[in-house]
């Protein structure tokens, strides 16, 4: 049987899976902070699954396939190797609100949630009941030290490891008595003070004149590690590599908009497409061809 | 694929709910004290073939994951409340606030409610109102011998008395709120207070942080509609790009189906 079958099998999986990233990164063409996935394949060479055999030379006439006895195995299939992050700056949109903040540089905010600690590029930052700087979903965005600039404790904007999300309550959030090692502790609260909020490019966040706290803004070395997960929030598999931003600098009243560029988009949508047509034409050819050996080769 | 078709369904959910802000905002171009909203979307969870960073050995990880995620959805949908322009009217009972701050207002069912629309006008006993019936808190009387009223910056409300005197017949109070995106719009400009958008906080006009009072004009509606447009064609082709989408995942599936 013909095993190139699978061949083309192969490669109409894999295009319908390069459907599915363009779906999901038009889907969100215009999602503020979204960064586009992109896949990439990897052949997989099934030849190269087995060892080069020394060529066992029969006695007698000596064909080609004697010398690369291969028994159908030559194929190279394709499979989806994986998906990265691409993470290509978004055009920035001009919006006018205090608390929408967009990041110039390859840094994230840091954002506490049930579940930990997790970083995003959206900055459409929000007020809670309490005053705190939260998400639109209602997560605290942390400072980069607890207790604000006024209490400054060495060892600054380095992320905390050992924190419990959900630790402490409200009359120690954005106090010193929250404790280093608190997530809590560097929870924004804005609550109390009246006036502007102005957000500095160095991330210092003043409200009526007043110095609130610094916004922590990580970069990470790697960032093909980070996990992504829904509503725009990354995770990390290992929050010790965040450090403090060098290279980020922070703008007020500017948003992000997704980095997703629908003509590169669209042109990955119709090569995929016709691509996924080419694979089953030659599955069909397969099929055509195993017709044949059915039904033809007996009438010879 | 069904994945990619389902994707791009999310899509067209979401362009058709910004689409449907966008066409609220253009409607209340004209609406005195009317904001307009904002959509913003969140990407859907992702699936996770394989792990980002996950051990293949000792001392190797697979450089990158497989992550294929599901689509779009739409996170908040909230008004901004940036400062609309001023439209003179030179009407008496006009104010309007400019800076900070909300009137409240009692609603004829007794319901204290919110608005930035200050349209106001007299019912036969004299008393402040809007034109849905909503009274000013507190309530403010003019004499019905008055000439008519001026009210200052700070909220002060003056009425000139027919022997030429001027008697002060009110105190204009406004609130704040510390989320005032959390407000619950209920029609009519009348914003409702909410557990998100905390308790009001009341003040005296320019005290504080709050607006000052401005008679005679009314805040016009702060969208923009240049910036509407361009949102318009915006959410038109990204809605069109889904349905191209789909076309592709519909006609792949239907080539799979035909080869046999």
């Amino acid at each position: 049987m013909a095993s190139g079958i699978w061949t083309a099998t192969a490669g109409a999986v894999a295009r319908a899976q390069a459907v599915d990233v363009v779906a999901n990164n038009l889907a969100n063409a215009d999602t503020m902070g979204f960064k586009k996935d992109q896949l990439t394949f990897k052949e997989y060479l099934a030849a190269n699954e087995r060892e080069h055999l020394t060529a066992d030379i029969p006695r007698g006439p000596i064909k080609d396939r004697d010398f690369h006895p291969l028994d159908g195995r030559d194929q190279s299939f394709v499979i989806v190797d994986g998906t990265t992050t691409n993470f290509r700056p978004g055009n920035l949109r001009v919006t006018n609100q205090a608390l929408d903040v967009a990041i110039d540089g390859p840094g994230f905010f840091e954002v506490s949630t049930p579940s930990g600690i997790r970083y995003t590029r959206h900055g459409s930052f929000k007020l809670s009941t309490d005053g705190r700087l939260v998400t639109s979903e209602g997560f605290p965005v942390l400072s980069s030290q607890p207790g604000g600039l006024a209490a400054q404790i060495p060892n600054t904007a380095q992320p905390i490891t050992n924190a419990q999300p959900g630790q402490g309550g409200l009359e120690t959030q954005g106090g010193v008595s929250a404790g280093q090692g608190s997530v809590a502790g560097r929870y924004i609260n804005l609550g109390d003070v009246q006036g502007r909020v102005s957000i500095s490019p160095k991330g210092e966040v003043f409200s009526g004149g007043e110095s609130i706290g610094q916004l922590s803004v990580v970069e990470f070395s790697d960032l093909s590690r980070l996990r992504k997960e829904a509503a725009l929030m990354f995770s990390s598999p290992d929050p010790s590599s965040a450090r403090a931003a060098e290279r980020s600098q922070l703008q007020q009243g500017v948003l992000e908009t997704s980095n997703v560029n629908p003509v590169e988009e669209m042109s990955a949508l119709i090569r995929a497409n016709r691509m996924f047509e080419h694979d089953l034409k030659a599955l069909k050819t397969y099929g055509d061809l195993m017709q044949r050996e059915v039904n033809d080769i007996g009438k010879l | 694929m069904i994945r990619a078709l389902s994707s791009a369904s999310t899509g067209l959910e979401a362009q058709q709910a910004n689409l449907e802000r966008i066409s609220n905002d253009l409607a209340n171009v004209n609406t005195d004290g009317y904001k307009r909203g904002r959509i913003e979307f969140k990407d859907l969870m992702y699936q996770t073939i394989k792990e980002p960073g996950a051990q293949l050995g000792v001392g190797s990880q697979t450089p990158v994951g497989i992550q294929q995620g599901m689509g779009v959805r739409v996170g908040a949908n909230h008004k901004i409340f940036e400062q609309g322009p001023a439209r003179m009217t030179y009407h008496q009972t006009d104010l309007m606030i400019d800076g900070e701050g909300f009137f409240p207002v009692q609603m004829p069912n007794g319901e204290i409610a919110y608005t930035r629309s200050g349209a106001f006008h007299r019912d036969s006993s004299g008393r402040i109102q809007l034109s849905n019936g909503a009274k000013l808190i507190p309530e403010i009387t003019v004499p019905p011998n008055a000439g008519g009223i001026s009210v200052s910056a700070n909220g002060e409300v003056k009425a000139s008395l027919p022997a030429g005197q001027e008697a002060v017949i009110g105190q204009i109070q406004l609130v704040t709120f510390v989320n005032e995106e959390g407000l619950n719009s209920a029609g009519d400009g009348i914003l409702k207070a909410t557990a998100a958008s905390g308790a009001p906080l009341q003040g005296v006009p320019t005290e504080n942080g709050m607006g000052s009072i401005m008679q005679g004009a009314l805040e016009g509606s702060n969208v923009n509609v240049a910036n509407s447009m361009v949102e318009l064609i915006q959410a038109q082709r990204a809605y069109e790009m889904n349905t191209k989408v789909m076309g592709a995942a519909d006609q792949m599936l239907g080539a799979t189906a035909n080869i046999k």
